[in-house]
């Protein structure tokens, strides 16, 4: 387990690099010599306006939202040990699109700014409690990985329906919000919002990477690490809860942003193996940068129009990922 | 949809209708529809001939926006539209009666008591046809050819409509009237907007344009970009729109932007008549940092009024040139000793 500083160190530097670029560049310029100038209030005007409530937020809600999937989508491929897990495995974005897509339709995204982000974390939590029910329901006391990857299918599939169901009764105006909420974006980033992601993701962050040992011994199967010591079902059951509220509270700020939580776990462990006690922080910082860089591409590509975030995630990140795997195998 | 998203590249001529005439329809390019398609589709309206018609017994013949010839034997008694726009121009032109159906988007009380097809953008064919119309209006774009395209093939007349410019307007109030045999209505029409607009256009306000971003939708951004009538109703209201330049007509458009540009003038359109939509959603980010948003230099317009190309545009016009004419009042009085000189008020940052 040597290199773990370093390589985490090198990531700390990435990250603060694309940050440094992604807050300079956008529809209005601000040179990197300026950003500190600007926020100390030396610099007035519409620049200072854009940085300090415009894309500062941004760029945090992004080291937020691409973090915690990444760092959830990490977890529930240990737990699940299935390639195929990612972040909405439990049914998650499925729940959080009803929620807000259910809040545009209704009409009340316009008239209160916080019921679609407060829709889609109710409809978030909704959907994984319902697939842990089932689970649970279907599979004894244990929790069963196979039952657990299933029962999410079959509620994401459930929640789609009523998505359909949702867009095919709403009017032009919702229609179109909802479909770009689906897409994942980050442009509805504020202090106030951040903070409250901030309160998520810190101790959800935290515990989980407390869990580096635990998750390293269940990759060896589940009775050896109940040999060897570790409580398998109350640690499932913690990093399970745990995980899906870091990407409830994502999916809420950001929509349904895809690929990130699948793609950034599986190519650090093609480079450099798959140890929790790296994996996991790697997978934290590596993935902040991902969504990072993507949302500045989506930012700055057709300026002055936007592209959704998520798309730029999957753009990128699949051939990326597959120039990984035809190299490295799995 | 609440518009279309065809363009005219050259205005249609449009001349006195006789009852020979075909009124004309350009070469056209079609936009893509900015809220789900990104395709672009090619359009393909064919430069028309004037050609005159001789037979007597199809004296009610037009060329619709995608070059097809839609006749009728009698003027059209039973009237279905689609397109809201359009909808309201077959009650100006006084043949509110021939509807039989509505959309959910036609709001006017008078409409409430017929059936309605429900949204504008999938229509249930097989209501159209039970309601046995003896004409459709229908979108010109692709997206809508299946639905038109049966309705030909059982022998209903549709007449496609795409309408982006004011232009458009009159050029469909023409061809409506010939097909409702609301000829001298139509005349009508297109003198009292002609008169409406020359009399904004005739009473331009102290000082330069004031800069508006016209928000047609809030979440995302989305304006109005040249080649669109609510480009050129914020010109005749005596501003300047300050999406203009965009490469699209309906560009979405980042919040950094809209900050960068710094308009004058925010005008929203909410839906309905919802008022208190509009101070909710200021409240986002970015939104307050706007000079023209915290000088309360915004109005709330109804959508169905304004995002409507259809014989409202006058009324907004209107609207709108009252707005910027307090606004551009409020302007002089700042400029203080400088009133009287029309060219040094205006600015007001």
């Amino acid at each position: 387990m040597t290199g773990i500083a370093p390589r985490l160190g090198t990531l700390v530097v990435l990250l603060t690099g694309v940050a440094l670029v992604s807050v300079s560049i956008g529809a209005a310029r601000i040179p990197m010599l300026e950003i500190v100038p600007a926020l100390l209030g030396q610099i007035e005007g519409t620049s200072r306006s854009i940085l300090v409530h415009l894309r500062l937020p941004r760029v945090v809600l992004a080291i937020g939202v691409g973090g915690a999937l990444a760092l959830a989508g990490t977890t529930f491929q240990a737990l699940l040990r299935n390639p195929l897990a990612e972040p909405y495995v439990l049914g998650i974005s499925g729940g959080a699109a009803v929620g807000a897509v259910a809040v545009l339709v209704a009409g009340l995204g316009a008239r209160l700014p916080w019921a679609v982000p407060l829709g889609a974390f109710v409809g978030a939590l909704l959907a994984m409690f319902l697939v842990l029910r089932v689970a649970r329901a279907a599979g004894g006391s244990r929790l069963d990985s196979r039952v657990l990857i299933l029962a999410g299918v079959v509620v994401g599939a459930f929640f789609n329906a009523i998505i359909l169901l949702l867009l095919s009764i709403a009017d032009v105006e919702s229609f179109r919000s909802a479909i770009f909420w689906m897409m994942g974006n980050l442009s509805g980033a504020t202090w106030g919002g951040n903070l409250l992601l901030a309160l998520y993701i810190l101790p959800g962050t935290i515990l989980l990477l407390a869990l580096a040992r635990p998750f390293d011994l269940l990759a060896r199967g589940e009775d050896v690490a109940f040999h060897l010591g570790v409580r398998v079902e109350r640690t499932k059951l913690l990093a399970y809860l745990v995980a899906s509220l870091l990407v409830a509270a994502a999916v809420a700020f950001a929509g349904v942003i895809g690929f990130v939580g699948l793609i950034v776990p599986h190519a650090l462990r093609l480079l450099w193996g798959p140890g929790h006690r790296l994996l996991l922080p790697a997978s934290f910082l590596a993935g902040a940068a991902f969504l990072l860089m993507a949302d500045t591409v989506a930012r700055v590509v057709i300026a002055p129009a936007e592209l959704p975030t998520g798309v730029i995630t999957a753009l990128a990140g699949v051939p990326l990922f597959v120039f990984l795997l035809v190299r490295r195998g799995v | 949809m609440w518009f279309s998203f065809r363009v005219r590249r050259t205005s249609p001529r449009i001349g006195r209708a006789s009852p020979s005439a075909t009124p004309f329809a350009g070469p056209g390019f079609a936009l893509p529809p900015a809220l789900l398609l990104l395709v672009l589709l090619v359009g393909c309206g064919e430069g028309a001939l004037d050609s005159d018609v001789a037979s007597d017994e199809a004296r009610f013949v037009v060329e619709d926006d995608r070059g097809l010839e839609v006749r009728l034997q009698e003027p059209a008694g039973r009237v279905v539209s689609i397109i809201p726009s359009m909808t309201e121009m077959v009650m100006t032109l006084g043949a509110g009666d021939a509807l039989v159906a509505r959309t959910r988007y036609d709001r006017d009380p008078s409409l409430a008591h017929l059936p309605s097809l429900g949204g504008t953008v999938r229509p249930n064919l097989e209501a159209i046809t039970d309601l046995r119309p003896d004409l459709v209006i229908a979108w010109s774009d692709e997206d809508h050819s299946p639905l038109s395209r049966r309705l030909r093939a059982m022998g209903i007349p549709v007449y496609h409509a795409s309408v982006q410019r004011i232009d458009d307007i009159r050029s469909h109030a023409l061809r409506l009237g010939r097909l409702l045999d609301r000829d001298d209505a139509a005349a009508h029409f297109l003198e009292t907007l002609e008169a409406r607009l020359a009399a904004l256009r005739e009473d331009p306000h102290p000082g330069t344009p004031p800069s508006v971003l016209y928000i047609v939708w809030h979440d995302p951004p989305q304006t109005a970009g040249p080649g669109t009538f609510l480009d050129e109703i914020i010109e005749v209201a005596g501003g300047s729109n300050i999406f203009r330049d965009a490469r699209s007509s309906w560009p979405q458009i980042s919040m950094e932007e809209i900050l960068r540009r710094n308009p004058d003038v925010v005008v929203t359109a909410t839906r309905h008549d919802g008022e208190v939509d509009q101070g909710r959603w200021l409240r986002a980010p970015g939104w307050q940092e706007l000079p023209a948003v915290r000088s309360g230099q915004t109005l709330a317009v109804n959508a169905d009024l304004f995002n409507r190309p259809g014989p409202g545009v006058a009324k907004a016009a209107e609207i709108l040139h009252a707005f910027l004419r307090e606004v551009a009042g409020m302007s002089t009085t700042h400029a203080g000793g400088h009133a009287e000189d029309r060219s040094a008020a205006g600015t007001f940052h």
